[in-house]
């Protein structure tokens, strides 16, 4: 896939940029002051705002008005999903097989340890999760085993350039065993709702090559907007989720010949960060908060720290990154777990809301820490 | 090709993702959304290779689709999809307001008013004496003799004269039309709606004192006017507010216009006000007393008002009642007929004494035959007013509005070609 | 290209036009809204106002959907009951049946609201029997009345074990209306879920409830209907307050459901004294301007000491009525173990005397009372006093059989009452507004005094 000088270029997906200098500015001067890292982290500002909006705080939005957002949650989970798709087209066509083992090496750590650890640990502790347990554990293994997706520029170095596909890669694992575990604990036949979504997912990424390219500029708002409906609608109708119709439509406009990945790109990219920025808001207005999820988040937090540093140690080598960097850029969160979470919320209900409020709760305090960590993948000042 | 078998896989993804349901099926509006956006404005291009509006289309679309054939688009789909209505109605009205140019109005004011006079009071007054005459014999349910039976003759007349000017200004923004003929007809059924809703209210309220116990309101002048003038006045001065955004800021224009419909949609209602005039106010300040300059807001418009268009009458189309049509079809069809033998022959008497007697004047009638959304609400007033009665009046007026519905916007646009005013924004 | 001063003076023109048009239009929009919404309220007009939202769809579509959205979050907790009638019907025989085929049996279907897994409220009265679960199978999925408020009617009830969803009580004085609330009703079929509007209302205060109820005017809502917001709340239950339907709040209901966990039949506060309205001679002949009249003490009562035939009750601890059916629901309303400080007018002299205030007393076997006269040849007549011995008889019954032995004495009849059998319970004939029928009354020593 050659960029033209028509279209930008498609790379790993941007969802947690940092905040430009310009206005960055004040945090960076204060910081000596703070102790804390210059960059500003939307996770954190986004869901306390969701907080603070919700139920639990001055309920602004009350929850009539969450049902009446949950189509925006969909549109938003089907946007995340086109760019995962985009982002891991790009980063599959430039990986190794080397970085492949590194990527399934640093899952096969980090899931099992969360989940297994959460699951006896709450078992042991005599927590009263409701919903299935070990369904439970498993969604949580996946969510906290995604991380923020890394910016690299043409000055980064090949270090910072392998760790950030690692970053990115991470994502597989709970698009594909997320979704399916969503799919099961919604009941009914599920290999027939999993192949539903993902031939829905295709036939419409098909049907928008075949309208993207030939159409004129209004014509393809229409289209583009009705694509990504479509995709969100299929996800929330089937029981699965969009993320998983989203990224196959994605993947189907990669590999087709013509520009309908820029398209996407270009036309839906003004509408990520605001459709990001929304779904973290539900989140947070949509969390509960009691001691079962304070116990989980609790457990949570120690064994991602844990799994992801014994990870960053044992892949190392591997992946000829150093540990340090890649601690550092693994242990930054990002949405994704908090996307599949209110996925989970929205369509099993109450009974799995602690597995939202979980994630949610964890990426906050993981994003907390990170701050503190030192920026070893950012170029000098 | 390429179109078609694009719409062929979105019909049978549709199709697939209903067939494989799920248990806890997430009721939600973007599956028809989606649906309508792309498949909709596929078969509106399509009726635009047979020269017909696109609007067609949008109905074909939401008819095939909807309960009574295919399904696809179920009754509680339908409901969802609806959302959009009052977001739908302000953004045709403000599209209306801002093709009204007063200035140039003035040359065709005395033709307006004859049109409207003659054509309202004449088809209204001739059809009330029918109704009349005839209504032991309609389908309309017994109402007795007497002032009673006058009083439902005068509010049925009133409903079935009433135009649509969502469904007119929708085909004339949509084929980018501009001209006499364009301006004429729209000033007209603005004009002619808001003088049908005043009278329907007085002949509403002789319903009520002769077939009811409710003593006259005398308040209801005062009602009025709240809600006819203020909204008019409301919407000039969100109006003035755009203009100055536009003057001022100038950036993000689409979004801005999307937050002048959403705020018309959603603050009106609750303060009784009516959309469309507040819309159309709103339209009438930007273009009158602070026209913009360039093409910023007419391509912001044409990349807002599509998407709103497509959805607003697929949803149309879906709502369209098939079986109602079935029932009283007969009776709907005679009444529809009468209607328009009334509309055409008072606009051809009228037109010998028109100013302009060429073309446009001419040609008015074929865009006065469209009925649709406010006919609805109306007629749903008299149904919960006059639970007998009403309730089978509201059935004709839902069978007439199917038929308009879909025949005005063919005339309309058959006018507008015969008068060479397409494609000439 | 325009040149720069003549642009400039444009759209300074265009500016001030705009900055006019919005100061009319507020100024117009100001005076409308004067006319519109004037203090002094218009002429009320039934009818919706003329015109209505355009191009909407109809509300009852939009509450059709609400219905259905707030129906999942409800339903698990409701409950639809058969209750039988509350007085054991009248002997019939086939003459009565014949005379009316389609007489009601009695039967009343009513919605329970589950509070635990095995326990729900419903409004029921306090004889009422449950005879089974619409929907239930008998046997393990029988339902039945644990304790019965008697004064408010409500009752907690044993009900088969099922999950329950949370209840959230929406407190009646942070409910807006006019709004539309969801009716839950029990029917043959279950229960029904309906909208039903509530006009624009205030609370009033009512004596048998501790906090205010909301009218719910000419509704047709059935009695002991539950009612729950478009949101799942549970608003509160319907009750009849002075002849009308009115809503008592949920808190309220949940409160006194609770209680009657704690306690098996709570007894309401009786001061042992009947009472009658002060008419106008009575009010010159004891010289009291308000209040209601004794007409009655029971001897052993808590007021035996305190009052007084003729005395005139005028306050109570601060409130007055004159209104007897007020006074004696009120009082039996307080809480027992409390003393209440009443005020008389006794011969035309105002003065104060205190009562302790205490449950009605413990009902004592039918048998101890001195009720019984001789009917000669007949059997045994039921005096006044056996309505408070707590008996099943009624004054003006006739008591033909007792037992094996026909037309028995008194003492024959208090012999009979005296001998316990192994169920607690004796049954004899009586003769009651001219029909024959069977009543089974408690023996001595059986504490449950009432008569089934």
């Amino acid at each position: 896939m050659q960029p033209r000088g028509e279209w930008p270029e498609i790379g790993p997906d941007h969802l947690d940029p940092p905040i430009p200098e310009a206005q960055g500015g004040w945090l960076r001067r204060r910081r000596p002051s703070l102790g804390a890292r210059a960059t500003a982290a939307p996770t954190l500002l986004f869901v306390l705002l969701g907080v603070a909006l919700g139920p639990l705080g001055f309920n602004i939005l009350t929850r009539t008005a969450l049902s009446h957002l949950q189509g925006a949650t969909w549109v938003a989970l089907a946007v995340i999903g086109v760019f995962i798709g985009l982002g891991l087209a790009a980063v599959t066509a430039v990986s190794t097989r080397r970085t492949i083992a590194s990527s399934a090496t640093i899952a096969l750590i980090t899931i099992p340890t969360v989940a297994v650890g959460l699951y006896l640990l709450a078992a042991q502790s005599g927590i009263p999760l409701p919903g299935n347990t070990l369904a439970g554990s498993m969604l949580i293994g996946l969510c906290a085993s995604v991380s923020a997706a890394l910016q690299t520029t043409a000055r980064s170095t090949a270090e910072v350039r392998h760790a950030a596909r690692l970053a990115d890669l991470d994502d597989v694992p709970l698009l594909v065993f997320g979704v399916a575990i969503v799919a099961a604990l919604a009941g009914g036949s599920v290999w027939l709702r999993l192949v539903a979504t993902a031939a829905a997912g295709g036939a419409i990424g098909l049907a928008g090559w075949l309208l993207f390219e030939r159409a004129d500029d209004s014509e393809r708002g229409v289209f583009v907007t009705g694509a990504v409906l479509l995709l969100a609608g299929t996800g929330a109708f089937l029981g699965t989720s969009p993320l998983m119709s989203g990224c196959l439509a994605a993947l189907v406009w990669v590999r087709a010949p013509g520009a309908a990945d820029r398209i996407t790109a270009r036309d839906l990219r003004t509408l990520q960060h605001p459709l990001v920025a929304l779904m973290l808001i539900i989140a947070g207005a949509t969390v509960e908060w009691n001691p079962v999820v304070l116990w989980v988040t609790a457990y949570v937090v120690v064994l991602r720290l844990a799994a992801k540093l014994l990870a960053s140690v044992v892949v190392a080598r591997l992946a000829r990154v150093s540990p340090a960097l890649l601690a550092t850029v693994l242990l930054q969160p990002g949405v994704m777990g908090i996307a599949l979470g209110l996925n989970v919320a929205q369509m099993l209900g109450d009974d799995y809301l602690w597995i939202l409020s979980a994630v949610t709760a964890s990426a906050v305090v993981s994003e907390i820490l990170g701050l503190f960590l030192p920026r070893i993948h950012e170029e000098p000042a | 090709m390429a179109r078609a078998a694009a719409l062929l896989l979105i019909l049978a993804t549709v199709m697939g993702v209903q067939r494989a349901g799920s248990p806890v099926a997430t009721s939600t509006v973007t599956l028809p959304l989606g649906f309508a956006l792309i498949a909709a404005y596929l078969l509106g291009a399509a009726a635009e290779r047979v020269r017909l509006p696109r609007l067609s289309g949008y109905l074909l679309f939401g008819l095939l689709c909807g309960p009574f054939l295919l399904n696809l688009i179920t009754s509680s789909m339908a409901r969802d999809l609806q959302v959009v209505n009052g977001f739908a109605l302000a953004l045709i009205a403000l599209v209306a307001g801002l093709e009204l140019n007063v200035g140039r109005l003035r040359t065709y004011l005395r033709d307006v008013l004859l049109v409207v006079g003659t054509v309202m009071v004449g088809t209204w007054g001739v059809l009330t004496v029918v109704l009349w005459l005839a209504w032991p014999w309609l389908p309309l349910g017994d109402v007795g003799g007497g002032l009673p039976r006058l009083a439902a003759a005068l509010i049925t007349a009133a409903l079935v004269t009433s135009f649509s000017p969502t469904v007119t200004i929708a085909v004339i923004a949509e084929s980018r039309s501009r001209g006499p003929l364009s301006e004429l007809i729209m000033a007209v059924v603005v004009m002619a709606d808001l003088l049908l809703i005043l009278g329907f209210a007085l002949a509403l309220q002789f319903g009520r004192s002769t077939m009811s116990s409710v003593p006259t309101d005398v308040g209801l002048g005062v009602q009025l006017s709240w809600e006819i003038f203020g909204s008019l006045a409301f919407g000039a001065i969100v109006g003035a507010a755009f203009a100055a955004y536009l003057r001022v800021v100038g950036r993000e224009i689409t979004l801005a216009l999307l937050a002048v419909c959403a705020l018309l949609a959603v603050v009106a209602p609750l303060v009784h006000f009516e959309i469309i005039l507040a819309a159309l106010a709103a339209g009438l300040v930007v273009e009158n007393v602070a026209p913009p300059e360039g093409d910023n807001l007419r391509i912001a418009i044409e990349r807002g008002a599509l998407p709103v268009l497509i959805v607003f009458f697929a949803a149309a189309g879906v709502s369209l009642q098939l079986d109602v049509l079935a029932v009283v079809g007969p009776t709907a069809l005679l009444v529809a007929a009468a209607r328009f033998a009334l509309i055409r022959g008072i606009t051809a008497w009228v037109v010998r004494g028109a100013a302009h007697a060429e073309t446009p004047v001419r040609l008015v009638w074929m865009g006065l035959i469209s009925q649709a959304g406010v006919t609805l609400g109306l007629a749903t007033i008299v149904a919960t007013e006059f639970p007998g009665w009403g309730a089978q009046v509201r059935t004709l007026i839902v069978a007439l509005t199917g038929l308009h519905i879909l025949i005005g916007p063919i005339l309309l646009k058959a006018a507008l070609q015969r008068a060479g005013e397409i494609n000439k924004i | 290209m325009t040149n720069g001063p003549s642009r400039q003076a444009r759209v300074s023109r265009e500016s001030r036009l705009l900055l006019l048009t919005v100061a009319v239009c507020a100024a117009v929009l100001l005076l409308l809204a004067r006319l519109r919404f004037p203090d002094a309220p218009l002429a009320v007009d039934t009818a919706a106002p003329p015109l209505e939202r355009l191009a909407a769809r109809a509300s009852y579509d939009a509450l059709a959907a609400d219905i259905q959205r707030v129906e999942p979050m409800i339903a698990p907790n409701l409950i639809a009951l058969r209750v039988a009638p509350e007085l054991p019907p009248a002997p019939l025989d086939l003459r009565d049946v014949l005379a009316r085929p389609d007489a009601p049996s009695g039967v009343r279907h009513v919605a329970a609201l589950r509070i635990s897994r095995d326990t729900a409220l419903a409004s029921l009265d306090p004889g009422a029997r449950i005879d089974g679960i619409v929907g239930g199978t008998g046997g393990a999925d029988r339902a039945a009345v644990l304790a019965v408020d008697p004064v408010r009617r409500i009752a907690r009830i044993r009900v088969p074990d099922a999950p329950v969803r949370e209840i959230a009580p929406l407190p009646l004085a942070s409910l807006q209306t006019p709004v539309y609330v969801v009716v839950v009703e029990g029917t043959q079929a279950g229960v029904t879920l309906r909208p039903v509007f509530l006009g624009r209302g205030d609370r009033f205060d009512s004596v048998r409830w501790t906090r205010p109820l909301l009218p719910l005017g000419g509704m047709a809502v059935t009695p002991g209907a539950l009612l729950f917001s478009l949101e799942g709340e549970f608003i509160g239950t319907v009750v009849v307050e002075d002849g009308a339907p009115a809503i008592a709040g949920g808190r309220d209901v949940l409160d006194i459901v609770g209680s009657l966990a704690s306690s098996t039949r709570p007894a309401p506060l009786d001061l042992g004294v009947a009472v009658q309205p002060l008419t106008p001679a009575l009010a010159a002949a004891l010289a009291a301007e308000r209040g209601v009249v004794v007409s009655e003490v029971a001897p052993g009562g808590a007021a035996a000491a305190a009052l007084e035939p003729a005395d005139v009750i005028t306050d109570v601890d601060g409130w007055s009525t004159d209104n007897p059916h007020e006074f004696l629901l009120r009082l039996a309303s307080r809480q027992a173990g409390t003393s209440a400080t009443i005020a008389i007018v006794r011969n035309g002299e105002p003065r104060t005397v205190t009562v302790p205030l205490e449950a009605a007393p413990a009902e004592g076997s039918p048998g101890d009372s001195d009720a019984f006269t001789s009917e000669r040849g007949v059997g045994t007549r039921v005096g006044p006093d056996a309505r408070a011995s707590g008996s099943g008889f009624r004054p003006g019954d006739v008591i033909t059989r007792a037992g094996a032995t026909a037309a028995p004495t008194p003492a024959e009849v208090r012999r009979f009452l005296a001998t316990p059998t192994p169920t607690g319970w004796a049954t004899l004939m009586v003769r009651r507004d001219g029909r024959q029928r069977v009543v089974a009354v408690p023996v001595a020593g059986r504490s449950d005094a009432a008569a089934r």
